[in-house]
């Protein structure tokens, strides 16, 4: 897959603090206080942040404050729906926070870059050295070109944790059937077929709340995909294409699941958190979700349930529906933010892993020091990194257009339901993205 | 030029009319401020597109184009009239029975009927979305009982089935409005006159002749007010769809309130989800006014 060149991507970006970085050279990096943070005075950094980063972000903060008296950190959680709702407008705000949640995409991270109110993270990638600790590829979700190009341009957030997409699985269920985990696409079928002839049920998915299929059918999509093409799809990039035979296979393949009763039958009316604590009692051999169940289910089921990446396809290469968690940004009015950038380093540090670990969380840096506390976040922290050694993150989907998560929300249930075909499904989502980029 | 305010003919006397604006004042403010101002900025809005942030661009009249040419918006808005049969026409037919019958029949422990029948009403609709959502899924109370009857071949998950979901909703409104028009009703039947029943008995009615000659004609300025407060619900229901089905499956229960969050809050798209606001905000009122016209018009009340 071609890639737009460095040099179309500087050009693009006007005046943007990139190409005063470029231009700047090693010089620009000093002016960025890095340091001597215990002789600047009383000062007050406030975070608006999403109560996912509430364990780890209160106890780093507090490492931070108590290493540097002078500096008080504030800092107020919200719920995801809330944040989600208000962080625009917090962002607006006079007296906006330092440093705020943001979220990938054209809906918010792209709202806030067009109206002025964050400001780029390059100088502070320069004189931290934060490209050390993300892959190229998973680095492109924090671009913005200041005319609205996504996954392109300077960036303009970094991110405390890894969010990764894969199989929860009953381990005494699989035993039973004389299984070991799947490692191939092609080992998966067929432990979904031996669990349905033994009379359990195959996959469990509680889809009522319409995003619970998206992760369950990117598990079949991703043996087919190649990681790069979802990303420049996701990114908006000209000539990317859902409606490809890639994409194609992988929900025809999915559509075969529901066929054969691989999936709960009551699907579509069953509620998300209802269908993972069935699962936990013993209903499913396999729940596709994401890791922030990790904690939820360990509670309900020790040591019976763990997780393994997307079965890999012909391509043998692990892709996964997967990113790094809610980027922190830097509000373009604050009056420190060399200190709130600081923070940030102190707080997405590797050498602070063992503190994301220990919150259940897989730290986004590589090299992350410390190690899972459980035998659960230790699977997801091996899937992640799997993932990431073969760059094979496709980020979340809807990020490509602003209607995209009721799009591919309400197709997929009408995908299950038999009311469209998978050809219909793609061409729908494709739909979404070309009047998208041809009205954005 | 002064009769206007200066008193009325049977009313207490000496007493300035112009006084009731005073009691109204708080009320009318609040509205004012909650009510009026933000429907303001809801029209300017819908001529512009914005994302909440920043300066609104000013588009003319391309958000109310865009609405009204996307098929959705059609379909969304006759689920809407599909559900005023099951949150106004069935709530009103059963709390006129459960009036009539309230009305005619001693019934032991009626307090206690009329307490269960209301109380729906009390109830947060976030609470009740969520117990529904308990009660139609695959092994709620619905499909037990279908079970217990032996109708197991009519089990499904209510709320996730193209063809049912819609219905499943409007009658969590039928249960949920019941109660309500009931007690209007009740309190209708209440204030008819016996004389009235008693002139019908010896003309020789029946119970249900009785019914359509004395106590519907009575009540109607009750269902008026019932119509209307149902109508109005059912147009601009929100909450029950969205907490229990979000709008699917599919969008088997996309109304156009769901479309308007969708678009204008998820999306971030503040200017089309304010046209949506609009043409929603014109329909009812249009809707209001015509049940209330109808209502005024007709023959004058028996009796009173």
């Amino acid at each position: 897959m071609t890639r737009r060149s460095t040099f179309t991507r500087i050009s693009a970006l006007g005046g943007s603090a990139l190409m005063l970085a470029a231009l700047g050279g090693p010089a620009a990096a000093q002016d960025v206080q890095t340091d001597g943070w215990g002789d600047i005075g009383d000062v007050t950094i406030r975070i608006a942040a999403e109560n996912a980063s509430t364990g780890s972000l209160t106890e780093l903060t507090d490492m931070f404050m108590a290493e540097y008296p002078n500096v008080t950190i504030e800092t107020s959680f919200k719920d995801w729906d809330s944040h989600i709702a208000t962080m625009l407008n917090v962002a607006d705000l006079p007296d906006a926070p330092d440093i705020i949640w943001g979220n990938q995409g054209y809906v918010h991270d792209g709202a806030l870059v067009e109206a002025g109110l964050i400001t780029s993270l390059e100088p502070y990638y320069e004189a931290y050295g934060w490209d050390d600790w993300f892959g190229p590829g998973t680095m492109d979700q924090w671009r913005f070109t200041e005319d609205g190009q996504f996954g392109e341009g300077p960036r303009w957030g970094i991110s405390e944790s890894a969010e990764v997409v894969g199989v929860f699985y009953n381990k005494e269920k699989l035993a039973a059937l004389g299984l070991e985990v799947p490692t191939t696409f092609t080992e998966f079928e067929a432990a979904l077929a031996a669990a349905k002839d033994a009379g359990e049920l195959p996959i469990k998915l509680g889809n009522l709340n319409g995003f619970p299929a998206m992760h369950t059918a990117s598990i079949a999509q991703d043996a087919f995909i190649d990681a790069a093409d979802m990303r420049d799809w996701v990114f908006g990039r000209e000539g990317a294409d859902y409606a490809s035979a890639d994409d194609l296979a992988g929900f025809t393949a999915f559509k075969g699941w529901v066929d054969e009763g691989y999936i709960s039958p009551d699907a579509n009316g069953l509620d998300y958190d209802q269908a993972w604590q069935e699962f936990a009692a013993g209903d499913g051999v396999f729940l596709p979700a994401g890791n922030w169940l990790t904690a939820g289910l360990y509670e309900r089921m020790g040591d019976n349930v763990g997780f393994f990446a997307p079965p890999v396809g012909e391509s043998g290469k692990t892709v996964a529906t997967s990113s790094v968690s809610m980027p922190l940004h830097i509000s373009s009015k604050s009056q420190n933010p060399d200190l709130a950038a600081a923070i940030i380093d102190y707080v997405i540090n590797p050498d602070k892993g063992q503190v994301y670990f220990d919150a259940g969380r897989i730290p986004a840096a590589a090299g992350a020091v410390g190690e899972a506390t459980d035998p659960l976040t230790a699977d997801t922290y091996t899937a992640w990194n799997k993932v990431s050694a073969d760059d094979g993150l496709t980020f979340y989907q809807d990020w490509a257009s602003d209607t995209m998560y009721d799009t591919m929300t309400a197709g997929l249930q009408e995908l299950i339901g038999g009311r469209i075909s998978p050809e219909d499904y793609v061409n729908e989502v494709q739909a979404d993205w070309a009047d998208f980029q041809a009205n954005r | 030029m002064r009769p206007r305010f200066a008193a009325r003919s049977g009313g207490p006397p000496g007493e300035p009319r112009l006084v009731g604006y005073l009691y109204v004042a708080p009320a009318f403010i609040a509205f004012l401020i909650f009510g009026i101002w933000p429907f303001i900025q809801n029209v300017q809005i819908s001529f512009t597109q914005w994302k909440g942030i920043g300066e609104p661009k000013p588009v003319g009249f391309d958000n109310y184009v865009e609405v009204l040419t996307d098929p959705d918006i059609y379909s969304a808005f006759l689920r809407s009239f599909i559900l005023i049969f099951f949150y106004s026409l069935l709530p009103i037919t059963i709390g006129l029975l459960l009036a009539a019958l309230l009305s005619r029949i001693r019934i032991r422990g009626i307090a206690g009927y009329r307490v269960a029948l209301f109380l729906p009403q009390t109830i947060a609709m976030v609470v009740i979305a969520i117990a529904w959502v308990w009660i139609y899924s695959q092994n709620g109370i619905v499909n037990e009982f279908l079970r217990l009857i032996g109708l197991d071949g009519v089990t499904r998950a209510w709320l996730g089935d193209f063809d049912w979901a819609l219905p499943a909703i409007g009658l969590v409104g039928t249960w949920f409005n019941a109660g309500l028009c009931m007690v209007l009703f009740v309190a209708g039947v209440q204030k008819i006159p016996a004389d009235l029943y008693d002139a019908a008995r010896v003309d020789g009615a029946g119970p249900v002749q009785e019914f359509f000659a004395v106590t519907l004609p009575s009540l109607r300025n009750e269902l008026v007010v019932a119509l209307t407060l149902t109508v109005i619900f059912a147009l601009r229901n929100f909450d029950l769809i969205w907490v229990s089905t979000g709008g699917g499956p599919g969008d088997a229960t996309t109304t156009p309130s769901v479309l308007l969050y969708e678009l204008g809050f998820e999306a971030r798209r503040l200017g089309t989800g304010s046209a949506i606001g609009v043409i929603l905000t014109g329909l009812i009122l249009v809707v209001a006014i015509l049940i209330v016209r109808i209502g005024e018009r007709g023959e004058p009340e028996p009796g009173r």
